[in-house]
Protein backbone atom coordinates (compact mmCIF):
# COMPACT_ATOMS: atom_id res chain seq x y z
CA UNK A 1 0.00 0.00 0.00
CA UNK A 2 1.50 3.39 -0.72
CA UNK A 3 2.02 5.96 1.09
CA UNK A 4 -0.88 8.54 -0.05
CA UNK A 5 -3.46 5.69 1.02
CA UNK A 6 -1.94 4.77 4.28
CA UNK A 7 -1.73 8.63 4.73
CA UNK A 8 -5.63 8.74 3.96
CA UNK A 9 -5.83 6.05 6.28
CA UNK A 10 -4.10 7.56 9.43
CA UNK A 11 -6.51 10.82 8.43
CA UNK A 12 -9.78 8.70 8.84
CA UNK A 13 -8.55 6.99 11.85
CA UNK A 14 -7.59 10.27 14.02
CA UNK A 15 -11.29 11.04 13.42
CA UNK A 16 -12.90 7.86 14.67
CA UNK A 17 -12.99 7.51 18.10
CA UNK A 18 -10.54 5.00 20.05
CA UNK A 19 -12.66 1.77 20.20
CA UNK A 20 -13.25 1.30 16.75
CA UNK A 21 -10.27 2.87 15.47
CA UNK A 22 -8.50 -0.42 14.23
CA UNK A 23 -11.57 -1.97 12.79
CA UNK A 24 -12.17 1.39 10.76
CA UNK A 25 -8.79 1.19 9.52
CA UNK A 26 -8.74 -2.58 8.47
CA UNK A 27 -12.62 -1.74 7.06
CA UNK A 28 -11.03 1.71 4.58
CA UNK A 29 -7.77 -0.56 3.87
CA UNK A 30 -9.54 -3.30 2.45
CA UNK A 31 -12.42 -0.98 0.52
CA UNK A 32 -9.16 1.46 -1.12
CA UNK A 33 -7.59 -2.06 -2.17
CA UNK A 34 -10.38 -3.42 -3.79
CA UNK A 35 -11.41 -0.08 -5.20
CA UNK A 36 -8.23 0.17 -6.44
CA UNK A 37 -7.97 -3.04 -7.97
CA UNK A 38 -11.44 -2.40 -9.95
CA UNK A 39 -9.40 0.75 -11.17
CA UNK A 40 -6.48 -1.34 -12.42
CA UNK A 41 -8.50 -4.32 -14.07
CA UNK A 42 -10.54 -1.39 -16.01
CA UNK A 43 -6.86 -0.03 -17.17
CA UNK A 44 -6.05 2.77 -15.26
CA UNK A 45 -2.56 2.98 -14.37
CA UNK A 46 -1.40 2.72 -10.31
CA UNK A 47 -1.17 6.23 -9.57
CA UNK A 48 -4.00 7.30 -11.46
CA UNK A 49 -6.15 4.33 -9.62
CA UNK A 50 -5.57 5.51 -6.04
CA UNK A 51 -6.19 8.87 -6.62
CA UNK A 52 -9.19 8.01 -8.39
CA UNK A 53 -10.52 6.12 -5.09
CA UNK A 54 -9.08 8.97 -2.49
CA UNK A 55 -11.17 11.22 -4.32
CA UNK A 56 -14.14 8.81 -4.31
CA UNK A 57 -13.99 8.17 -0.95
CA UNK A 58 -13.50 11.91 -0.18
CA UNK A 59 -12.86 13.78 2.48
CA UNK A 60 -11.34 11.30 5.57
CA UNK A 61 -12.68 13.63 8.02
CA UNK A 62 -16.44 13.61 6.56
CA UNK A 63 -16.14 9.66 6.11
CA UNK A 64 -14.99 8.88 9.81
CA UNK A 65 -17.86 11.08 10.96
CA UNK A 66 -20.16 8.80 8.44
CA UNK A 67 -17.96 5.28 10.03
CA UNK A 68 -18.62 6.52 13.48
CA UNK A 69 -22.10 8.87 12.97
CA UNK A 70 -20.84 11.87 14.30
CA UNK A 71 -22.26 15.17 13.71
CA UNK A 72 -20.83 17.48 11.12
CA UNK A 73 -22.30 20.07 12.46
CA UNK A 74 -21.31 22.83 15.97
CA UNK A 75 -25.16 23.04 16.62
CA UNK A 76 -27.86 20.66 14.92
CA UNK A 77 -31.52 21.47 14.72
CA UNK A 78 -32.06 19.91 17.37
CA UNK A 79 -30.87 22.68 19.79
CA UNK A 80 -30.62 25.10 17.13
CA UNK A 81 -33.33 27.20 17.64
CA UNK A 82 -32.86 27.36 21.87
CA UNK A 83 -29.52 28.60 20.53
CA UNK A 84 -30.72 31.38 18.98
CA UNK A 85 -33.59 32.37 21.39
CA UNK A 86 -30.76 32.47 23.92
CA UNK A 87 -28.57 34.15 22.22
CA UNK A 88 -30.79 37.31 21.74
CA UNK A 89 -32.10 37.05 25.39
CA UNK A 90 -28.63 37.48 25.77
CA UNK A 91 -27.74 40.43 24.11
CA UNK A 92 -30.87 41.97 24.12
CA UNK A 93 -30.33 42.15 28.24
CA UNK A 94 -27.08 42.13 29.35
CA UNK A 95 -25.91 44.24 26.06
CA UNK A 96 -27.13 47.37 27.21
CA UNK A 97 -26.79 46.86 31.25
CA UNK A 98 -23.20 46.38 30.25
CA UNK A 99 -22.62 49.99 28.30
CA UNK A 100 -24.66 51.80 30.33
CA UNK A 101 -22.55 51.16 32.81
CA UNK A 102 -19.11 51.04 31.71
CA UNK A 103 -20.12 54.55 30.26
CA UNK A 104 -21.93 56.15 33.29
CA UNK A 105 -18.23 54.93 35.16
CA UNK A 106 -16.06 56.32 32.27
CA UNK A 107 -17.82 59.52 32.96
CA UNK A 108 -17.92 59.63 36.54
CA UNK A 109 -14.30 59.22 36.96
CA UNK A 110 -13.58 62.14 34.83
CA UNK A 111 -13.51 61.11 31.10
CA UNK A 112 -14.11 62.76 27.78
CA UNK A 113 -16.56 62.38 25.55
CA UNK A 114 -14.57 60.49 22.97
CA UNK A 115 -13.29 57.99 26.30
CA UNK A 116 -16.77 57.78 27.17
CA UNK A 117 -18.63 56.33 24.13
CA UNK A 118 -15.62 54.19 22.79
CA UNK A 119 -15.24 52.81 25.95
CA UNK A 120 -19.00 51.85 26.30
CA UNK A 121 -18.88 50.28 22.57
CA UNK A 122 -15.18 48.58 23.10
CA UNK A 123 -16.77 46.81 26.72
CA UNK A 124 -20.37 45.97 24.37
CA UNK A 125 -18.47 44.65 21.35
CA UNK A 126 -15.70 42.47 24.05
CA UNK A 127 -18.92 41.19 25.84
CA UNK A 128 -20.94 40.55 23.21
CA UNK A 129 -17.89 38.01 21.68
CA UNK A 130 -17.80 36.58 24.82
CA UNK A 131 -21.58 35.91 25.02
CA UNK A 132 -21.10 34.33 21.72
CA UNK A 133 -18.52 32.10 22.45
CA UNK A 134 -19.31 30.63 25.38
CA UNK A 135 -22.88 29.65 24.73
CA UNK A 136 -22.17 28.37 21.34
CA UNK A 137 -19.29 26.11 23.00
CA UNK A 138 -21.80 24.78 25.81
CA UNK A 139 -24.37 24.02 23.02
CA UNK A 140 -21.44 22.08 20.74
CA UNK A 141 -20.86 20.32 24.30
CA UNK A 142 -24.31 19.53 24.37
CA UNK A 143 -24.90 18.38 20.93
CA UNK A 144 -21.99 16.00 21.17
CA UNK A 145 -23.04 14.70 24.60
CA UNK A 146 -24.64 11.18 24.30
CA UNK A 147 -28.28 11.90 25.97
CA UNK A 148 -28.55 15.39 23.94
CA UNK A 149 -31.73 14.86 22.15
CA UNK A 150 -33.79 14.05 25.40
CA UNK A 151 -32.83 17.73 26.98
CA UNK A 152 -34.51 19.30 23.68
CA UNK A 153 -36.20 22.42 24.98
CA UNK A 154 -40.26 21.53 24.08
CA UNK A 155 -41.91 23.89 22.43
CA UNK A 156 -45.30 24.75 23.97
CA UNK A 157 -47.53 27.55 20.96
CA UNK A 158 -48.23 29.69 24.39
CA UNK A 159 -44.83 30.65 24.13
CA UNK A 160 -45.54 32.77 20.81
CA UNK A 161 -45.16 36.61 20.31
CA UNK A 162 -48.17 38.62 20.31
CA UNK A 163 -49.14 39.45 16.87
CA UNK A 164 -48.73 43.20 16.94
CA UNK A 165 -52.27 45.13 16.77
CA UNK A 166 -50.83 48.47 15.05
CA UNK A 167 -52.88 51.40 15.77
CA UNK A 168 -52.38 53.74 18.71
CA UNK A 169 -54.00 52.85 22.51
CA UNK A 170 -55.79 55.96 23.71
CA UNK A 171 -53.82 55.26 26.95
CA UNK A 172 -50.58 55.78 25.21
CA UNK A 173 -51.87 59.39 23.91
CA UNK A 174 -53.21 60.56 27.22
CA UNK A 175 -50.06 59.34 28.96
CA UNK A 176 -47.86 61.28 25.84
CA UNK A 177 -49.35 64.47 26.11
CA UNK A 178 -49.35 64.64 30.06
CA UNK A 179 -45.82 64.12 29.95
CA UNK A 180 -44.96 66.94 27.78
CA UNK A 181 -47.59 69.68 29.50
CA UNK A 182 -45.74 68.53 32.77
CA UNK A 183 -42.60 69.42 31.18
CA UNK A 184 -44.65 72.67 29.29
CA UNK A 185 -45.40 73.59 33.02
CA UNK A 186 -42.80 73.16 34.53
CA UNK A 187 -40.31 75.02 32.62
CA UNK A 188 -41.51 78.13 34.03
CA UNK A 189 -42.84 77.16 37.24
CA UNK A 190 -39.50 76.11 38.44
CA UNK A 191 -38.55 80.11 38.02
CA UNK A 192 -40.99 80.91 39.93
CA UNK A 193 -41.02 78.28 42.78
CA UNK A 194 -38.08 77.36 44.66
CA UNK A 195 -37.05 75.43 47.74
CA UNK A 196 -34.48 78.45 48.06
CA UNK A 197 -34.48 82.22 48.57
CA UNK A 198 -31.57 84.38 47.66
CA UNK A 199 -30.74 87.27 50.24
CA UNK A 200 -33.41 89.33 48.68
CA UNK A 201 -36.13 86.63 49.67
CA UNK A 202 -36.46 85.88 45.52
CA UNK A 203 -36.72 82.40 45.05
CA UNK A 204 -33.88 80.84 43.12
CA UNK A 205 -34.40 78.77 39.82
CA UNK A 206 -33.27 75.13 39.11
CA UNK A 207 -32.61 76.09 35.65
CA UNK A 208 -30.06 78.47 34.73
CA UNK A 209 -31.78 81.63 33.80
CA UNK A 210 -29.83 82.35 31.23
CA UNK A 211 -31.69 80.44 29.51
CA UNK A 212 -34.54 82.23 29.29
CA UNK A 213 -34.40 84.14 25.87
CA UNK A 214 -33.98 81.16 23.70
CA UNK A 215 -33.91 77.55 24.93
CA UNK A 216 -36.34 77.47 27.28
CA UNK A 217 -38.57 78.95 25.00
CA UNK A 218 -37.53 76.29 22.23
CA UNK A 219 -37.63 73.36 24.33
CA UNK A 220 -40.99 74.10 25.26
CA UNK A 221 -41.93 75.22 21.96
CA UNK A 222 -40.46 71.38 21.21
CA UNK A 223 -42.78 69.54 24.49
CA UNK A 224 -45.91 71.72 22.66
CA UNK A 225 -45.08 70.21 19.36
CA UNK A 226 -44.89 66.96 20.43
CA UNK A 227 -47.99 66.62 22.26
CA UNK A 228 -49.44 67.94 18.96
CA UNK A 229 -48.10 64.90 16.73
CA UNK A 230 -49.36 62.66 19.45
CA UNK A 231 -52.88 63.39 19.10
CA UNK A 232 -52.34 63.76 15.34
CA UNK A 233 -51.09 60.53 15.44
CA UNK A 234 -53.76 59.02 16.94
CA UNK A 235 -56.25 60.49 14.90
CA UNK A 236 -54.54 59.12 11.95
CA UNK A 237 -54.43 55.56 13.37
CA UNK A 238 -50.65 54.89 14.01
CA UNK A 239 -47.33 56.02 12.56
CA UNK A 240 -46.82 57.00 9.44
CA UNK A 241 -43.58 58.13 7.44
CA UNK A 242 -44.52 61.29 7.86
CA UNK A 243 -45.20 61.26 11.16
CA UNK A 244 -41.92 59.53 12.15
CA UNK A 245 -40.23 61.87 10.08
CA UNK A 246 -41.44 65.21 11.92
CA UNK A 247 -41.32 63.12 15.69
CA UNK A 248 -37.48 62.69 14.82
CA UNK A 249 -36.94 66.81 14.20
CA UNK A 250 -39.26 67.31 17.27
CA UNK A 251 -37.03 64.50 19.61
CA UNK A 252 -33.91 66.27 18.44
CA UNK A 253 -35.11 69.57 19.04
CA UNK A 254 -35.60 68.64 22.39
CA UNK A 255 -32.81 66.03 23.37
CA UNK A 256 -29.88 67.84 21.84
CA UNK A 257 -30.21 70.81 23.59
CA UNK A 258 -30.95 69.53 26.83
CA UNK A 259 -28.12 67.01 26.82
CA UNK A 260 -25.57 69.80 25.00
CA UNK A 261 -26.20 71.99 28.05
CA UNK A 262 -26.01 69.12 31.01
CA UNK A 263 -22.92 68.29 29.33
CA UNK A 264 -21.54 71.91 29.03
CA UNK A 265 -22.62 72.52 33.08
CA UNK A 266 -24.61 75.19 31.89
CA UNK A 267 -28.13 73.76 32.45
CA UNK A 268 -28.31 73.93 36.42
CA UNK A 269 -28.73 77.54 37.66
CA UNK A 270 -25.27 78.17 40.17
CA UNK A 271 -26.82 79.76 42.77
CA UNK A 272 -29.32 76.38 42.78
CA UNK A 273 -25.96 74.66 42.98
CA UNK A 274 -24.25 76.17 45.38
CA UNK A 275 -26.99 76.28 47.81
CA UNK A 276 -27.08 71.51 47.31
CA UNK A 277 -23.42 71.91 47.75
CA UNK A 278 -24.18 74.11 51.25
CA UNK A 279 -26.81 71.70 52.19
CA UNK A 280 -24.32 68.96 52.02
CA UNK A 281 -24.24 67.58 48.43
CA UNK A 282 -20.49 68.15 47.35
CA UNK A 283 -21.36 66.47 43.66
CA UNK A 284 -24.38 67.74 42.84
CA UNK A 285 -23.88 69.15 39.39
CA UNK A 286 -22.28 65.81 38.32
CA UNK A 287 -24.74 63.32 39.45
CA UNK A 288 -27.44 65.98 38.16
CA UNK A 289 -26.10 66.61 34.69
CA UNK A 290 -25.14 62.66 34.48
CA UNK A 291 -28.62 61.60 35.15
CA UNK A 292 -30.27 64.54 32.79
CA UNK A 293 -27.35 63.15 29.99
CA UNK A 294 -28.36 59.61 30.46
CA UNK A 295 -31.88 59.45 30.99
CA UNK A 296 -32.37 62.15 28.03
CA UNK A 297 -30.26 59.92 25.48
CA UNK A 298 -32.18 56.60 26.66
CA UNK A 299 -35.50 58.40 26.28
CA UNK A 300 -34.38 59.77 23.07
CA UNK A 301 -33.18 56.24 21.56
CA UNK A 302 -36.59 54.49 22.35
CA UNK A 303 -38.10 57.18 21.05
CA UNK A 304 -36.69 57.29 17.78
CA UNK A 305 -36.16 53.25 17.41
CA UNK A 306 -40.21 52.36 18.50
CA UNK A 307 -41.48 54.44 15.38
CA UNK A 308 -39.52 52.70 12.98
CA UNK A 309 -40.58 49.38 14.51
CA UNK A 310 -44.21 50.17 14.22
CA UNK A 311 -44.97 52.09 10.97
CA UNK A 312 -44.85 49.03 9.09
CA UNK A 313 -47.46 47.21 10.97
CA UNK A 314 -49.74 50.56 11.59
CA UNK A 315 -49.37 51.14 8.05
CA UNK A 316 -50.48 47.67 7.28
CA UNK A 317 -53.00 47.60 10.13
CA UNK A 318 -54.53 51.06 8.23
CA UNK A 319 -55.06 49.35 4.60
CA UNK A 320 -56.70 46.13 6.52
CA UNK A 321 -59.07 48.68 8.88
CA UNK A 322 -59.21 51.71 7.33
CA UNK A 323 -60.81 54.61 9.61
CA UNK A 324 -62.05 57.92 8.72
CA UNK A 325 -59.90 60.50 10.16
CA UNK A 326 -61.95 62.91 12.18
CA UNK B 1 -38.35 22.19 -16.58
CA UNK B 2 -37.50 21.30 -13.31
CA UNK B 3 -34.17 22.09 -12.53
CA UNK B 4 -31.64 19.77 -12.41
CA UNK B 5 -30.00 20.51 -8.75
CA UNK B 6 -33.86 20.49 -7.75
CA UNK B 7 -34.51 17.14 -9.56
CA UNK B 8 -31.01 15.64 -7.87
CA UNK B 9 -32.32 16.44 -4.66
CA UNK B 10 -35.74 14.94 -4.56
CA UNK B 11 -34.51 11.53 -6.27
CA UNK B 12 -31.59 11.42 -3.99
CA UNK B 13 -34.31 12.03 -1.01
CA UNK B 14 -36.46 8.95 -2.20
CA UNK B 15 -33.31 6.90 -3.06
CA UNK B 16 -32.00 6.90 0.69
CA UNK B 17 -34.41 4.73 2.34
CA UNK B 18 -33.92 2.12 -0.74
CA UNK B 19 -30.15 1.13 -0.08
CA UNK B 20 -30.47 -0.21 3.11
CA UNK B 21 -33.47 -2.45 1.21
CA UNK B 22 -31.37 -3.50 -1.14
CA UNK B 23 -28.24 -4.35 0.99
CA UNK B 24 -30.16 -6.28 3.18
CA UNK B 25 -31.88 -8.20 0.34
CA UNK B 26 -28.41 -8.68 -1.64
CA UNK B 27 -26.42 -9.92 1.15
CA UNK B 28 -29.09 -12.95 1.72
CA UNK B 29 -25.87 -14.23 0.05
CA UNK B 30 -22.96 -13.67 2.00
CA UNK B 31 -21.19 -11.00 0.33
CA UNK B 32 -17.96 -8.31 0.75
CA UNK B 33 -18.28 -4.30 0.51
CA UNK B 34 -16.98 -3.86 -2.92
CA UNK B 35 -18.64 -6.65 -4.07
CA UNK B 36 -22.28 -5.41 -3.07
CA UNK B 37 -21.03 -2.24 -4.55
CA UNK B 38 -20.60 -3.55 -7.96
CA UNK B 39 -23.91 -5.62 -7.46
CA UNK B 40 -26.02 -2.85 -7.08
CA UNK B 41 -24.18 -0.68 -9.83
CA UNK B 42 -25.03 -3.57 -12.20
CA UNK B 43 -28.78 -3.87 -10.93
CA UNK B 44 -28.79 0.53 -11.21
CA UNK B 45 -29.18 1.33 -7.80
CA UNK B 46 -25.77 3.17 -7.78
CA UNK B 47 -24.49 4.09 -4.83
CA UNK B 48 -21.16 6.00 -3.60
CA UNK B 49 -18.55 3.82 -2.06
CA UNK B 50 -18.05 6.74 1.00
CA UNK B 51 -22.03 5.98 1.12
CA UNK B 52 -22.09 2.23 1.21
CA UNK B 53 -18.80 1.25 3.71
CA UNK B 54 -19.80 3.65 6.47
CA UNK B 55 -23.73 2.76 5.54
CA UNK B 56 -22.44 -1.73 6.03
CA UNK B 57 -20.76 -0.74 9.39
CA UNK B 58 -24.05 1.03 10.79
CA UNK B 59 -26.48 -2.02 9.76
CA UNK B 60 -23.38 -4.21 11.64
CA UNK B 61 -23.68 -2.41 14.98
CA UNK B 62 -27.65 -1.96 14.58
CA UNK B 63 -26.99 -6.52 14.23
CA UNK B 64 -29.40 -6.14 11.22
CA UNK B 65 -25.47 -7.49 9.05
CA UNK B 66 -23.87 -10.46 10.75
CA UNK B 67 -20.16 -9.63 9.55
CA UNK B 68 -16.61 -11.63 10.08
CA UNK B 69 -13.00 -10.91 8.26
CA UNK B 70 -12.36 -13.45 5.58
CA UNK B 71 -9.18 -14.13 5.77
CA UNK B 72 -8.79 -17.56 3.63
CA UNK B 73 -7.96 -15.01 0.25
CA UNK B 74 -4.71 -13.19 -0.35
CA UNK B 75 -5.95 -10.41 1.58
CA UNK B 76 -8.43 -10.07 4.56
CA UNK B 77 -11.98 -8.66 3.36
CA UNK B 78 -15.31 -7.77 6.09
CA UNK B 79 -17.63 -10.79 4.75
CA UNK B 80 -21.37 -9.48 5.90
CA UNK B 81 -24.15 -11.43 5.84
CA UNK B 82 -28.17 -10.64 7.15
CA UNK B 83 -28.88 -11.69 9.87
CA UNK B 84 -32.35 -12.74 11.26
CA UNK B 85 -33.17 -9.36 12.60
CA UNK B 86 -31.87 -7.93 8.81
CA UNK B 87 -34.38 -10.06 7.57
CA UNK B 88 -37.23 -9.73 9.65
CA UNK B 89 -36.58 -5.36 8.83
CA UNK B 90 -36.44 -6.00 5.33
CA UNK B 91 -39.70 -7.47 5.38
CA UNK B 92 -41.27 -4.88 7.19
CA UNK B 93 -39.30 -2.24 5.01
CA UNK B 94 -41.12 -4.16 2.18
CA UNK B 95 -44.44 -3.87 3.29
CA UNK B 96 -44.31 -0.85 4.10
CA UNK B 97 -42.77 -0.20 0.23
CA UNK B 98 -45.83 -1.63 -0.87
CA UNK B 99 -48.18 -0.20 0.72
CA UNK B 100 -46.83 3.39 0.22
CA UNK B 101 -46.92 2.46 -3.87
CA UNK B 102 -50.37 1.09 -3.39
CA UNK B 103 -51.61 4.21 -1.62
CA UNK B 104 -49.22 6.39 -4.55
CA UNK B 105 -51.55 4.64 -7.38
CA UNK B 106 -54.37 4.98 -5.72
CA UNK B 107 -53.87 8.79 -5.59
CA UNK B 108 -52.81 9.00 -9.10
CA UNK B 109 -55.93 7.02 -10.57
CA UNK B 110 -58.63 9.06 -11.66
CA UNK B 111 -61.67 8.11 -9.00
CA UNK B 112 -60.07 9.24 -5.98
CA UNK B 113 -59.17 13.00 -7.38
CA UNK B 114 -62.77 14.05 -6.63
CA UNK B 115 -62.45 13.58 -2.81
CA UNK B 116 -60.09 16.37 -3.19
CA UNK B 117 -62.61 18.89 -4.84
CA UNK B 118 -65.57 17.76 -2.02
CA UNK B 119 -63.68 18.86 0.73
CA UNK B 120 -64.93 21.76 2.83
Amino acid sequence: MSTLSSRYITAVSRSVPESQRSDVEAEVAAAIEDLTEARLAAGSTPEDAERAVLLELGDPMRLAADYSNKPLYLIGPDHFPTYIRLLKILAATVLPVIGVAVMLGSFLSGGDAGEIISGGIIAVMGVALHIFFWTTLIFAIIERSPDSKQIRAKWDPSTLPDTPPGGVRLGDTLAAVLVALVGIIYLPWQHFSSPFRDANGEPIPTLNAELWPVWIPLLMAGLLATAVLEIFRYRAGGWSWRFVAVNTVLELVVAVPLIWLAATNTLLEPRFVTELVGHGWADAALHLNVSVIVITAGVVTWNLIDPLRKVRIDTAARAKHPRPLG
Amino acid sequence: MIDDEVLAGHQQELRRGTVVMAALATLETPGYGYGLLAVLEKSGLSVDANTLYPLLRRLEKQGLLAAEWDTTESRPRKMYKTSDAGRNLLGTLEAEWNHLATSLNALRSEESNPHLKELP
